[in-house]
Protein backbone atom coordinates (compact mmCIF):
# COMPACT_ATOMS: atom_id res chain seq x y z
CA UNK A 1 0.00 0.00 0.00
CA UNK A 2 1.20 3.58 -1.22
CA UNK A 3 2.06 5.64 2.37
CA UNK A 4 -0.41 8.56 2.30
CA UNK A 5 1.97 11.86 2.74
CA UNK A 6 0.06 14.85 4.51
CA UNK A 7 2.33 17.57 3.59
CA UNK A 8 2.04 19.68 7.14
CA UNK A 9 1.81 23.80 6.49
CA UNK A 10 5.22 25.19 8.87
CA UNK A 11 4.12 28.64 10.42
CA UNK A 12 7.55 31.10 10.81
CA UNK A 13 7.62 31.33 14.30
CA UNK A 14 7.17 35.48 13.95
CA UNK A 15 3.54 34.87 11.62
CA UNK A 16 1.83 33.38 15.25
CA UNK A 17 1.16 36.75 17.15
CA UNK A 18 0.31 38.06 13.76
CA UNK A 19 -2.24 35.61 12.73
CA UNK A 20 -4.14 35.83 16.46
CA UNK A 21 -4.30 39.26 15.95
CA UNK A 22 -5.41 39.58 12.77
CA UNK A 23 -8.06 36.74 12.84
CA UNK A 24 -9.79 38.56 15.96
CA UNK A 25 -9.97 41.68 14.02
CA UNK A 26 -11.93 39.97 11.48
CA UNK A 27 -14.43 39.74 14.16
CA UNK A 28 -13.65 43.03 15.46
CA UNK A 29 -13.74 45.06 12.49
CA UNK A 30 -16.65 42.98 11.31
CA UNK A 31 -18.50 43.79 14.57
CA UNK A 32 -17.66 47.62 13.76
CA UNK A 33 -19.11 47.17 10.59
CA UNK A 34 -22.23 46.10 11.25
CA UNK A 35 -22.51 48.22 14.56
CA UNK A 36 -22.13 51.33 12.48
CA UNK A 37 -24.19 50.46 9.71
CA UNK A 38 -27.03 49.20 12.74
CA UNK A 39 -26.73 53.04 14.07
CA UNK A 40 -26.92 54.61 11.01
CA UNK A 41 -29.66 53.01 10.02
CA UNK A 42 -31.59 53.63 13.35
CA UNK A 43 -30.72 57.21 13.07
CA UNK A 44 -28.32 57.10 16.20
CA UNK A 45 -25.55 57.98 13.84
CA UNK A 46 -25.15 60.85 11.07
CA UNK A 47 -25.73 59.05 7.81
CA UNK A 48 -22.36 61.14 7.44
CA UNK A 49 -20.54 57.94 9.20
CA UNK A 50 -21.47 55.55 6.97
CA UNK A 51 -18.50 55.15 4.75
CA UNK A 52 -16.67 54.82 8.03
CA UNK A 53 -18.86 51.26 8.34
CA UNK A 54 -17.37 50.73 4.86
CA UNK A 55 -13.88 51.38 5.53
CA UNK A 56 -14.29 48.57 8.82
CA UNK A 57 -15.37 45.80 6.12
CA UNK A 58 -12.22 46.70 4.26
CA UNK A 59 -10.02 46.14 6.59
CA UNK A 60 -12.10 43.02 7.82
CA UNK A 61 -11.51 41.65 4.35
CA UNK A 62 -7.84 42.43 4.42
CA UNK A 63 -6.98 40.69 8.07
CA UNK A 64 -9.38 37.42 6.50
CA UNK A 65 -6.73 37.81 3.22
CA UNK A 66 -3.61 38.46 5.49
CA UNK A 67 -4.74 35.32 7.88
CA UNK A 68 -5.59 32.94 4.64
CA UNK A 69 -2.24 33.59 3.07
CA UNK A 70 -0.45 33.55 6.61
CA UNK A 71 -1.52 29.94 7.52
CA UNK A 72 -0.81 28.69 3.69
CA UNK A 73 -4.58 28.09 2.94
CA UNK A 74 -4.78 27.12 -0.70
CA UNK A 75 -6.01 28.57 -3.39
CA UNK A 76 -9.90 27.41 -3.43
CA UNK A 77 -10.46 28.18 0.06
CA UNK A 78 -9.21 31.73 -0.18
CA UNK A 79 -11.69 31.96 -3.19
CA UNK A 80 -14.47 31.19 -1.11
CA UNK A 81 -13.56 33.10 1.92
CA UNK A 82 -13.24 36.35 0.11
CA UNK A 83 -16.74 35.42 -1.26
CA UNK A 84 -17.96 34.91 1.82
CA UNK A 85 -16.69 38.21 3.07
CA UNK A 86 -18.72 39.95 -0.16
CA UNK A 87 -21.82 38.21 1.04
CA UNK A 88 -20.95 39.55 4.28
CA UNK A 89 -21.17 43.10 2.64
CA UNK A 90 -24.38 42.31 0.95
CA UNK A 91 -26.19 40.86 4.01
CA UNK A 92 -26.83 43.77 6.33
CA UNK A 93 -28.28 46.28 2.86
CA UNK A 94 -30.15 42.98 2.20
CA UNK A 95 -31.79 42.53 5.82
CA UNK A 96 -32.37 46.15 6.14
CA UNK A 97 -34.36 46.65 2.37
CA UNK A 98 -36.39 43.65 3.51
CA UNK A 99 -37.17 45.29 6.76
CA UNK A 100 -38.13 48.39 5.38
CA UNK A 101 -40.59 46.96 2.93
CA UNK A 102 -42.22 44.35 5.43
CA UNK A 103 -42.95 47.61 7.39
CA UNK A 104 -44.16 49.56 4.08
CA UNK A 105 -46.62 47.10 3.56
CA UNK A 106 -47.59 46.45 7.84
CA UNK A 107 -48.52 50.00 7.65
CA UNK A 108 -50.47 50.13 4.11
CA UNK B 1 -41.05 31.30 51.70
CA UNK B 2 -43.74 32.60 49.46
CA UNK B 3 -44.54 31.14 46.17
CA UNK B 4 -46.78 32.64 43.98
CA UNK B 5 -46.23 30.39 40.62
CA UNK B 6 -49.75 29.19 39.65
CA UNK B 7 -47.96 26.05 37.42
CA UNK B 8 -46.59 23.10 38.86
CA UNK B 9 -44.22 22.66 35.96
CA UNK B 10 -42.77 26.40 36.86
CA UNK B 11 -42.50 25.43 40.79
CA UNK B 12 -40.32 22.10 39.12
CA UNK B 13 -38.52 24.78 37.01
CA UNK B 14 -37.29 26.55 40.77
CA UNK B 15 -35.96 22.81 41.59
CA UNK B 16 -34.44 22.48 38.46
CA UNK B 17 -32.81 26.07 39.09
CA UNK B 18 -31.59 25.52 42.82
CA UNK B 19 -29.80 22.60 42.27
CA UNK B 20 -27.81 24.24 39.08
CA UNK B 21 -27.09 27.01 41.44
CA UNK B 22 -25.52 24.25 44.08
CA UNK B 23 -23.62 22.76 41.06
CA UNK B 24 -22.29 25.90 39.23
CA UNK B 25 -20.81 26.58 42.96
CA UNK B 26 -18.95 23.05 43.14
CA UNK B 27 -17.70 23.69 39.82
CA UNK B 28 -16.18 26.62 41.05
CA UNK B 29 -14.53 25.37 43.81
CA UNK B 30 -13.36 22.29 41.91
CA UNK B 31 -11.76 25.33 39.56
CA UNK B 32 -10.13 26.82 42.38
CA UNK B 33 -8.75 23.23 43.84
CA UNK B 34 -7.07 22.81 40.41
CA UNK B 35 -5.81 25.93 39.38
CA UNK B 36 -4.03 26.19 42.72
CA UNK B 37 -2.72 22.31 42.06
CA UNK B 38 -1.27 23.85 38.91
CA UNK B 39 0.80 26.41 40.93
CA UNK B 40 1.48 24.14 43.55
CA UNK B 41 1.76 20.56 42.76
CA UNK B 42 2.06 19.26 46.61
CA UNK B 43 -1.66 21.00 47.18
CA UNK B 44 -3.86 18.09 48.53
CA UNK B 45 -1.53 15.78 47.38
CA UNK B 46 -2.69 11.86 47.53
CA UNK B 47 -5.50 13.26 48.64
CA UNK B 48 -7.27 15.18 45.88
CA UNK B 49 -5.87 14.48 42.56
CA UNK B 50 -5.87 17.14 40.03
CA UNK B 51 -7.19 14.77 37.24
CA UNK B 52 -10.64 14.58 39.83
CA UNK B 53 -10.93 18.16 40.61
CA UNK B 54 -10.79 18.85 36.66
CA UNK B 55 -13.16 16.17 36.31
CA UNK B 56 -15.35 17.45 38.53
CA UNK B 57 -14.83 21.01 37.12
CA UNK B 58 -16.26 20.09 33.88
CA UNK B 59 -18.90 17.50 34.66
CA UNK B 60 -20.22 20.27 36.93
CA UNK B 61 -20.57 22.51 34.55
CA UNK B 62 -22.06 20.44 32.21
CA UNK B 63 -24.49 19.23 34.50
CA UNK B 64 -25.61 22.61 36.18
CA UNK B 65 -26.10 23.55 32.24
CA UNK B 66 -28.16 20.70 31.44
CA UNK B 67 -30.26 21.37 34.78
CA UNK B 68 -30.42 25.04 33.74
CA UNK B 69 -31.52 24.26 30.75
CA UNK B 70 -34.54 21.89 31.23
CA UNK B 71 -35.46 24.50 34.06
CA UNK B 72 -36.04 27.29 31.64
CA UNK B 73 -38.04 24.89 29.53
CA UNK B 74 -40.30 24.14 32.32
CA UNK B 75 -40.45 27.93 33.43
CA UNK B 76 -41.10 29.09 29.79
CA UNK B 77 -43.55 26.20 28.62
CA UNK B 78 -46.82 26.60 30.72
CA UNK B 79 -46.26 30.44 29.41
CA UNK B 80 -45.70 30.01 25.91
CA UNK B 81 -48.51 26.96 25.65
CA UNK B 82 -51.01 28.51 27.95
CA UNK B 83 -51.36 24.82 29.68
CA UNK B 84 -49.62 23.11 32.44
CA UNK B 85 -46.73 20.15 31.27
CA UNK B 86 -48.57 17.35 30.45
CA UNK B 87 -46.81 14.57 33.11
CA UNK B 88 -45.59 17.15 35.48
CA UNK B 89 -46.29 13.94 37.89
CA UNK B 90 -43.14 12.02 35.55
CA UNK B 91 -41.24 15.36 35.42
CA UNK B 92 -41.13 15.45 39.49
CA UNK B 93 -39.89 11.70 39.78
CA UNK B 94 -37.11 12.52 37.30
CA UNK B 95 -35.98 15.47 38.56
CA UNK B 96 -35.08 13.91 41.89
CA UNK B 97 -33.98 10.66 40.38
CA UNK B 98 -31.27 12.94 38.34
CA UNK B 99 -30.26 14.59 41.43
CA UNK B 100 -29.81 12.15 43.69
CA UNK B 101 -27.72 9.93 40.66
CA UNK B 102 -25.84 13.70 40.62
CA UNK B 103 -25.36 12.97 43.80
CA UNK B 104 -23.90 9.60 44.46
CA UNK B 105 -21.79 9.90 40.89
CA UNK B 106 -20.34 13.35 42.60
CA UNK B 107 -19.65 11.40 46.12
CA UNK B 108 -17.63 8.83 43.95
CA UNK B 109 -15.38 10.92 42.11
CA UNK B 110 -14.66 12.65 45.00
CA UNK B 111 -14.47 10.05 47.50
CA UNK B 112 -13.32 6.63 45.94
CA UNK B 113 -11.60 8.06 42.63
CA UNK B 114 -9.83 5.81 40.75
CA UNK B 115 -10.78 1.95 40.19
CA UNK B 116 -9.16 -1.34 38.76
CA UNK B 117 -9.56 -0.18 35.51
CA UNK B 118 -11.92 -3.12 34.63
CA UNK B 119 -15.39 -3.16 33.76
CA UNK B 120 -16.81 -2.85 36.70
CA UNK B 121 -15.00 0.52 36.94
CA UNK B 122 -16.32 1.97 33.36
CA UNK B 123 -20.00 0.91 35.10
CA UNK B 124 -19.34 2.51 38.64
CA UNK B 125 -17.18 4.88 38.81
CA UNK B 126 -16.06 6.56 35.51
CA UNK B 127 -16.39 5.59 31.83
CA UNK B 128 -13.19 7.78 30.72
CA UNK B 129 -15.29 10.03 28.09
CA UNK B 130 -14.20 13.60 28.45
CA UNK B 131 -16.77 15.87 29.60
CA UNK B 132 -19.25 12.82 30.04
CA UNK B 133 -17.73 10.51 32.34
CA UNK B 134 -20.62 9.31 34.18
CA UNK B 135 -20.48 5.55 34.92
CA UNK B 136 -22.73 3.93 32.72
CA UNK B 137 -25.28 2.94 34.83
CA UNK B 138 -25.37 6.55 35.47
CA UNK B 139 -25.51 7.45 31.90
CA UNK B 140 -28.21 4.97 30.81
CA UNK B 141 -30.13 6.66 33.76
CA UNK B 142 -29.78 10.04 32.25
CA UNK B 143 -31.29 8.97 29.25
CA UNK B 144 -33.99 7.80 30.46
CA UNK B 145 -34.65 11.20 32.27
CA UNK B 146 -33.74 12.90 29.53
CA UNK B 147 -36.09 11.22 27.36
CA UNK B 148 -39.47 11.71 30.53
CA UNK B 149 -38.48 15.61 29.78
CA UNK B 150 -38.04 15.15 25.70
CA UNK B 151 -41.92 13.12 26.07
CA UNK B 152 -43.13 15.97 28.56
CA UNK B 153 -41.93 18.73 25.71
CA UNK B 154 -43.59 17.04 22.91
CA UNK B 155 -46.76 16.27 24.71
CA UNK B 156 -47.31 19.57 25.78
CA UNK B 157 -46.59 21.54 22.92
CA UNK B 158 -48.48 19.18 20.57
CA UNK B 159 -51.99 19.52 23.34
CA UNK B 160 -51.12 23.35 23.98
CA UNK B 161 -50.44 26.32 21.46
CA UNK B 162 -47.30 25.67 19.78
CA UNK B 163 -45.93 28.72 19.29
CA UNK B 164 -42.33 29.63 17.59
CA UNK B 165 -40.31 29.42 20.26
CA UNK B 166 -41.82 26.00 21.76
CA UNK B 167 -41.89 24.42 17.85
CA UNK B 168 -37.99 25.69 17.66
CA UNK B 169 -37.09 24.21 21.05
CA UNK B 170 -38.98 20.54 20.05
CA UNK B 171 -36.47 20.60 17.42
CA UNK B 172 -33.75 21.55 19.15
CA UNK B 173 -34.32 19.54 22.42
CA UNK B 174 -35.03 15.87 20.50
CA UNK B 175 -31.09 16.56 18.49
CA UNK B 176 -29.88 17.56 22.09
CA UNK B 177 -30.83 14.28 23.69
CA UNK B 178 -30.04 12.23 20.74
CA UNK B 179 -26.86 13.29 19.94
CA UNK B 180 -25.97 12.16 23.82
CA UNK B 181 -26.39 8.50 22.14
CA UNK B 182 -22.88 9.23 20.05
CA UNK B 183 -21.36 9.11 23.28
CA UNK B 184 -22.55 6.36 24.68
CA UNK B 185 -20.76 3.50 23.09
CA UNK B 186 -17.26 1.89 22.78
CA UNK B 187 -15.28 1.45 19.51
CA UNK B 188 -11.55 -0.56 19.15
CA UNK B 189 -10.30 2.22 16.84
CA UNK B 190 -9.86 5.25 18.63
CA UNK B 191 -10.27 7.83 15.66
CA UNK B 192 -13.81 6.29 15.43
CA UNK B 193 -14.34 6.58 19.02
CA UNK B 194 -13.34 10.16 18.91
CA UNK B 195 -15.44 10.97 15.88
CA UNK B 196 -18.19 9.76 17.65
CA UNK B 197 -17.66 11.27 21.04
CA UNK B 198 -17.07 14.59 19.52
CA UNK B 199 -20.72 14.41 17.89
CA UNK B 200 -21.94 14.93 21.42
CA UNK B 201 -19.43 17.90 22.67
CA UNK B 202 -19.15 19.99 19.54
CA UNK B 203 -22.72 19.43 18.32
CA UNK B 204 -23.74 19.67 21.70
CA UNK B 205 -22.21 23.44 21.99
CA UNK B 206 -21.82 24.49 18.51
CA UNK B 207 -25.29 23.80 17.23
CA UNK B 208 -27.99 22.66 19.66
CA UNK B 209 -26.96 24.72 22.73
CA UNK B 210 -27.11 27.63 20.58
CA UNK B 211 -30.36 27.68 19.03
CA UNK B 212 -31.30 27.07 22.62
CA UNK B 213 -30.22 30.47 23.93
CA UNK B 214 -31.64 31.82 20.58
CA UNK B 215 -35.03 30.06 22.24
CA UNK B 216 -34.25 31.45 25.74
CA UNK B 217 -33.11 34.89 23.90
CA UNK B 218 -36.51 35.52 22.24
CA UNK B 219 -38.73 34.00 25.33
CA UNK B 220 -36.38 36.86 27.64
CA UNK B 221 -37.13 39.94 25.35
CA UNK B 222 -40.45 39.59 24.71
CA UNK B 223 -41.03 39.05 28.51
CA UNK B 224 -38.20 41.46 29.71
CA UNK B 225 -38.74 44.56 27.62
CA UNK B 226 -42.00 43.86 25.39
CA UNK B 227 -39.93 43.18 22.40
CA UNK B 228 -42.74 41.85 19.10
CA UNK B 229 -43.02 38.07 19.14
CA UNK B 230 -42.93 38.08 15.11
CA UNK B 231 -39.79 39.93 14.53
CA UNK B 232 -37.59 38.11 17.33
CA UNK B 233 -39.13 34.60 16.05
CA UNK B 234 -37.80 35.58 12.32
CA UNK B 235 -34.89 35.47 13.60
CA UNK B 236 -35.55 32.57 15.74
CA UNK B 237 -35.57 30.30 12.61
CA UNK B 238 -32.89 32.76 10.72
CA UNK B 239 -30.62 31.44 13.78
CA UNK B 240 -31.69 27.75 13.65
CA UNK B 241 -30.89 27.60 9.94
CA UNK B 242 -27.22 29.08 10.17
CA UNK B 243 -26.36 27.62 13.43
CA UNK B 244 -27.22 24.21 12.30
CA UNK B 245 -25.30 24.92 9.11
CA UNK B 246 -22.85 26.38 10.37
CA UNK B 247 -22.32 23.82 13.41
CA UNK B 248 -22.99 20.76 11.96
CA UNK B 249 -20.12 21.25 8.47
CA UNK B 250 -17.89 23.72 10.76
CA UNK B 251 -17.05 20.61 13.22
CA UNK B 252 -14.89 19.35 9.82
CA UNK B 253 -12.41 21.68 11.75
CA UNK B 254 -11.62 18.69 14.05
CA UNK B 255 -11.99 15.78 11.62
CA UNK B 256 -8.05 16.19 10.55
CA UNK B 257 -6.80 15.12 13.75
CA UNK B 258 -8.98 11.56 13.07
CA UNK B 259 -7.70 10.94 9.95
CA UNK B 260 -10.83 12.11 8.02
CA UNK B 261 -10.12 12.88 4.31
CA UNK B 262 -8.17 16.03 3.86
CA UNK B 263 -11.08 18.00 2.31
CA UNK B 264 -12.92 18.42 5.68
CA UNK B 265 -9.62 20.76 6.50
CA UNK B 266 -11.59 23.07 3.95
CA UNK B 267 -15.14 22.63 4.33
CA UNK B 268 -14.43 22.56 8.35
CA UNK B 269 -12.10 25.75 8.15
CA UNK B 270 -14.75 27.32 6.21
CA UNK B 271 -17.77 26.25 7.55
CA UNK B 272 -15.96 27.38 11.11
CA UNK B 273 -15.22 30.83 9.88
CA UNK B 274 -19.11 31.18 9.21
CA UNK B 275 -20.08 30.02 12.87
CA UNK B 276 -20.01 33.40 14.34
CA UNK B 277 -22.17 35.11 11.85
CA UNK B 278 -25.39 34.51 13.24
CA UNK B 279 -23.73 35.30 16.14
CA UNK B 280 -23.57 38.81 15.04
CA UNK B 281 -26.51 38.24 13.94
CA UNK B 282 -28.27 37.72 16.73
CA UNK B 283 -26.15 40.99 18.42
CA UNK B 284 -27.71 43.44 15.62
CA UNK B 285 -31.02 42.49 15.99
CA UNK B 286 -31.23 42.72 20.06
CA UNK B 287 -29.31 46.45 19.40
CA UNK B 288 -31.52 47.47 16.63
CA UNK B 289 -35.09 45.66 18.48
CA UNK B 290 -33.75 47.20 21.92
CA UNK B 291 -33.66 50.85 19.83
CA UNK B 292 -36.33 50.77 17.85
CA UNK B 293 -38.71 49.58 20.64
CA UNK B 294 -37.56 52.16 23.41
CA UNK B 295 -37.61 55.31 20.51
CA UNK B 296 -41.11 53.98 20.02
CA UNK B 297 -42.20 54.24 23.46
CA UNK B 298 -40.56 57.51 24.18
CA UNK B 299 -41.99 58.76 20.95
CA UNK B 300 -45.68 57.68 22.64
CA UNK B 301 -44.59 59.54 26.02
CA UNK B 302 -44.82 56.25 27.05
CA UNK B 303 -42.18 54.91 29.86
CA UNK B 304 -39.69 51.95 28.63
CA UNK B 305 -40.60 48.48 29.13
CA UNK B 306 -38.22 46.77 31.73
CA UNK B 307 -39.62 43.88 34.41
CA UNK B 308 -36.61 42.82 35.00
CA UNK B 309 -33.12 44.47 35.18
CA UNK B 310 -30.67 41.98 36.61
CA UNK B 311 -31.94 39.55 33.86
CA UNK B 312 -31.69 42.01 30.95
CA UNK B 313 -28.10 42.80 32.13
CA UNK B 314 -27.28 39.12 31.83
CA UNK B 315 -29.05 38.53 28.70
CA UNK B 316 -27.03 41.55 27.21
CA UNK B 317 -23.47 39.78 28.89
CA UNK B 318 -24.99 37.18 26.78
CA UNK B 319 -24.66 39.00 23.89
CA UNK B 320 -21.19 40.16 24.10
CA UNK B 321 -19.65 36.90 25.90
CA UNK B 322 -20.93 34.86 22.68
CA UNK B 323 -19.58 36.93 20.26
CA UNK B 324 -15.78 37.39 22.42
CA UNK B 325 -15.46 33.90 23.88
CA UNK B 326 -17.30 31.64 20.69
CA UNK B 327 -16.52 34.08 18.33
CA UNK B 328 -13.50 35.81 18.62
CA UNK B 329 -11.60 33.34 21.35
CA UNK B 330 -13.17 30.83 18.77
CA UNK B 331 -11.93 31.81 15.71
CA UNK B 332 -8.56 32.72 16.29
CA UNK B 333 -7.51 28.92 16.80
CA UNK B 334 -10.19 27.03 15.28
CA UNK B 335 -8.45 27.09 11.57
CA UNK B 336 -6.62 23.93 11.08
CA UNK B 337 -3.45 25.27 10.31
CA UNK B 338 -3.43 27.30 12.95
CA UNK B 339 -5.17 24.45 15.47
CA UNK B 340 -2.59 21.97 15.02
CA UNK B 341 -0.15 24.20 16.60
CA UNK B 342 -3.04 25.28 19.81
CA UNK B 343 -5.18 22.23 20.15
CA UNK B 344 -4.99 21.08 23.68
CA UNK B 345 -2.65 24.26 25.03
CA UNK B 346 -4.30 26.62 27.59
CA UNK B 347 -5.45 28.26 24.19
CA UNK B 348 -8.68 25.99 24.15
CA UNK B 349 -8.92 26.30 27.87
CA UNK B 350 -9.15 30.03 27.50
CA UNK B 351 -12.04 29.29 24.36
CA UNK B 352 -13.37 27.29 26.36
CA UNK B 353 -14.14 29.83 29.44
CA UNK B 354 -14.94 32.71 27.91
CA UNK B 355 -17.44 30.61 25.48
CA UNK B 356 -19.11 28.36 27.96
CA UNK B 357 -19.62 31.56 30.26
CA UNK B 358 -20.47 34.05 27.63
CA UNK B 359 -23.01 32.15 25.52
CA UNK B 360 -24.36 29.88 27.83
CA UNK B 361 -23.69 30.39 32.28
CA UNK B 362 -24.67 34.53 31.07
CA UNK B 363 -28.07 33.70 30.03
CA UNK B 364 -29.13 30.93 32.59
CA UNK B 365 -28.28 33.57 35.06
CA UNK B 366 -30.33 35.48 33.71
CA UNK B 367 -33.30 32.98 33.64
CA UNK B 368 -32.39 32.49 37.73
CA UNK B 369 -33.39 36.24 37.66
CA UNK B 370 -36.49 35.03 35.32
CA UNK B 371 -37.49 32.39 37.80
CA UNK B 372 -37.03 34.65 40.98
CA UNK B 373 -39.19 37.32 39.19
CA UNK B 374 -42.09 34.64 39.59
CA UNK B 375 -41.80 33.17 42.27
CA UNK B 376 -41.75 36.15 44.23
CA UNK B 377 -44.46 37.55 42.50
CA UNK B 378 -42.38 40.70 41.35
CA UNK B 379 -43.65 43.30 38.46
CA UNK B 380 -40.41 44.62 38.20
CA UNK B 381 -36.97 43.30 39.41
CA UNK B 382 -34.70 46.06 39.85
CA UNK B 383 -30.84 45.80 40.08
CA UNK B 384 -29.31 46.03 43.56
CA UNK B 385 -25.90 46.59 44.95
CA UNK B 386 -25.54 42.98 45.27
CA UNK B 387 -26.43 42.02 41.12
CA UNK B 388 -24.34 44.59 39.94
CA UNK B 389 -21.67 43.35 42.56
CA UNK B 390 -22.11 39.85 40.94
CA UNK B 391 -22.38 40.60 37.23
CA UNK B 392 -19.07 42.77 37.66
CA UNK B 393 -17.09 40.34 39.56
CA UNK B 394 -18.22 37.14 37.60
CA UNK B 395 -17.53 39.02 34.47
CA UNK B 396 -14.43 40.47 35.38
CA UNK B 397 -12.93 37.04 36.42
CA UNK B 398 -13.64 35.57 33.50
CA UNK B 399 -12.33 38.29 31.32
CA UNK B 400 -9.09 38.11 33.39
CA UNK B 401 -8.97 34.26 33.74
CA UNK B 402 -9.33 34.11 29.65
CA UNK B 403 -6.65 36.64 29.26
CA UNK B 404 -4.19 35.00 31.82
CA UNK B 405 -5.00 31.82 29.89
CA UNK B 406 -4.60 33.05 26.54
CA UNK B 407 -0.90 34.67 27.71
CA UNK B 408 -0.19 31.29 28.97
CA UNK B 409 -1.20 29.15 25.56
CA UNK B 410 0.94 31.81 23.64
CA UNK B 411 3.93 30.90 25.44
CA UNK B 412 3.25 26.77 25.37
CA UNK B 413 2.28 27.40 21.46
CA UNK B 414 5.70 28.80 20.75
CA UNK B 415 7.77 26.92 23.08
CA UNK B 416 6.09 23.58 23.58
CA UNK B 417 5.03 23.07 19.58
CA UNK B 418 6.71 25.21 17.25
CA UNK B 419 10.06 25.65 18.62
CA UNK B 420 10.60 22.21 20.49
CA UNK B 421 8.15 20.11 17.94
CA UNK B 422 5.62 18.47 20.70
CA UNK B 423 7.41 16.70 22.67
CA UNK B 424 7.26 14.91 25.90
CA UNK B 425 10.60 17.27 26.87
CA UNK B 426 8.59 20.82 25.53
CA UNK B 427 5.53 20.20 27.37
CA UNK B 428 7.71 20.27 30.74
CA UNK B 429 10.04 23.08 29.56
CA UNK B 430 7.12 25.01 28.24
CA UNK B 431 5.43 24.13 32.18
CA UNK B 432 8.20 26.15 33.53
CA UNK B 433 8.22 29.31 30.78
CA UNK B 434 7.87 32.33 32.74
CA UNK B 435 4.58 33.40 30.79
CA UNK B 436 3.20 30.11 31.14
CA UNK B 437 3.58 30.08 35.31
CA UNK B 438 2.73 33.76 35.58
CA UNK B 439 -0.60 33.24 33.48
CA UNK B 440 -1.61 30.55 35.44
CA UNK B 441 -0.91 32.84 38.36
CA UNK B 442 -2.91 35.32 37.76
CA UNK B 443 -5.87 32.92 36.28
CA UNK B 444 -6.04 32.10 39.87
CA UNK B 445 -6.46 35.01 41.33
CA UNK B 446 -9.24 35.93 38.89
CA UNK B 447 -11.07 33.10 39.13
CA UNK B 448 -11.04 33.92 43.06
CA UNK B 449 -12.46 36.83 42.09
CA UNK B 450 -15.28 35.04 40.19
CA UNK B 451 -15.81 32.95 43.14
CA UNK B 452 -16.19 36.00 45.15
CA UNK B 453 -18.85 37.27 42.34
CA UNK B 454 -20.74 33.72 42.59
CA UNK B 455 -21.57 34.77 46.71
CA UNK B 456 -22.63 37.84 45.59
CA UNK B 457 -25.16 35.99 43.56
CA UNK B 458 -26.62 33.91 45.64
CA UNK B 459 -26.57 36.28 48.45
CA UNK B 460 -28.72 38.44 45.68
CA UNK B 461 -30.85 35.37 44.49
CA UNK B 462 -31.68 34.56 48.67
CA UNK B 463 -32.52 38.10 49.37
CA UNK B 464 -34.75 39.09 46.92
CA UNK B 465 -37.91 37.72 48.27
CA UNK B 466 -37.61 40.61 51.36
CA UNK B 467 -35.92 43.23 49.53
CA UNK B 468 -38.24 46.32 48.99
CA UNK B 469 -36.85 47.86 46.39
CA UNK B 470 -38.69 45.51 44.09
CA UNK B 471 -42.37 46.58 43.04
CA UNK B 472 -44.37 44.33 43.62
Amino acid sequence: MEPILIVRPEIALDDFLPIFLASSFVLIFGLFYVAIYTLVKMEKLKSIYQPFAYVFWVLQTYCMYYVATTIQSNHFTIKALMVTMVCYLILPHLWYYLNQRAEERYEQ
Amino acid sequence: MANNLKFESQKLAINYFFVAAVLFGAQLLMGLIAATQFLYPSFLFEIFDFSVARMVHINALVVWMLYAMIGSVYYLLPEETGIETVGIKLGKLAFYILTAAVTVVVLVYILVQVGPASESTIWLINEGREYIEAPRWADIGIVVVVLVFVFNLFATALKGEQTGIVTVLMADVLALAGLYLAGMFFTDNISMDQYWWWWVIHLWVEATWEVFVGCLLSYGLIKIIGARREVVEMWLWIEVSMLFGSGILGLGHHYFWIGTPEYWWEIGALFSALEPVPLVAMFVHVVYDWGKETGLKEGQNEEKMMTNSPAFAWFVTNAFGNFLGAGVWGFFHTLPQVNIYTHGTQFTSAHGHLAFFGAYATILIGMFYMGLQGKNGITKLRATFDSKMAISLITIGVLGMTVSLTIAGYGQVLVERAQMGATWEAYFVSQDFVWFVQGMGWRLATGVLTFIGFIFLIKDLLTTSKNPIHER
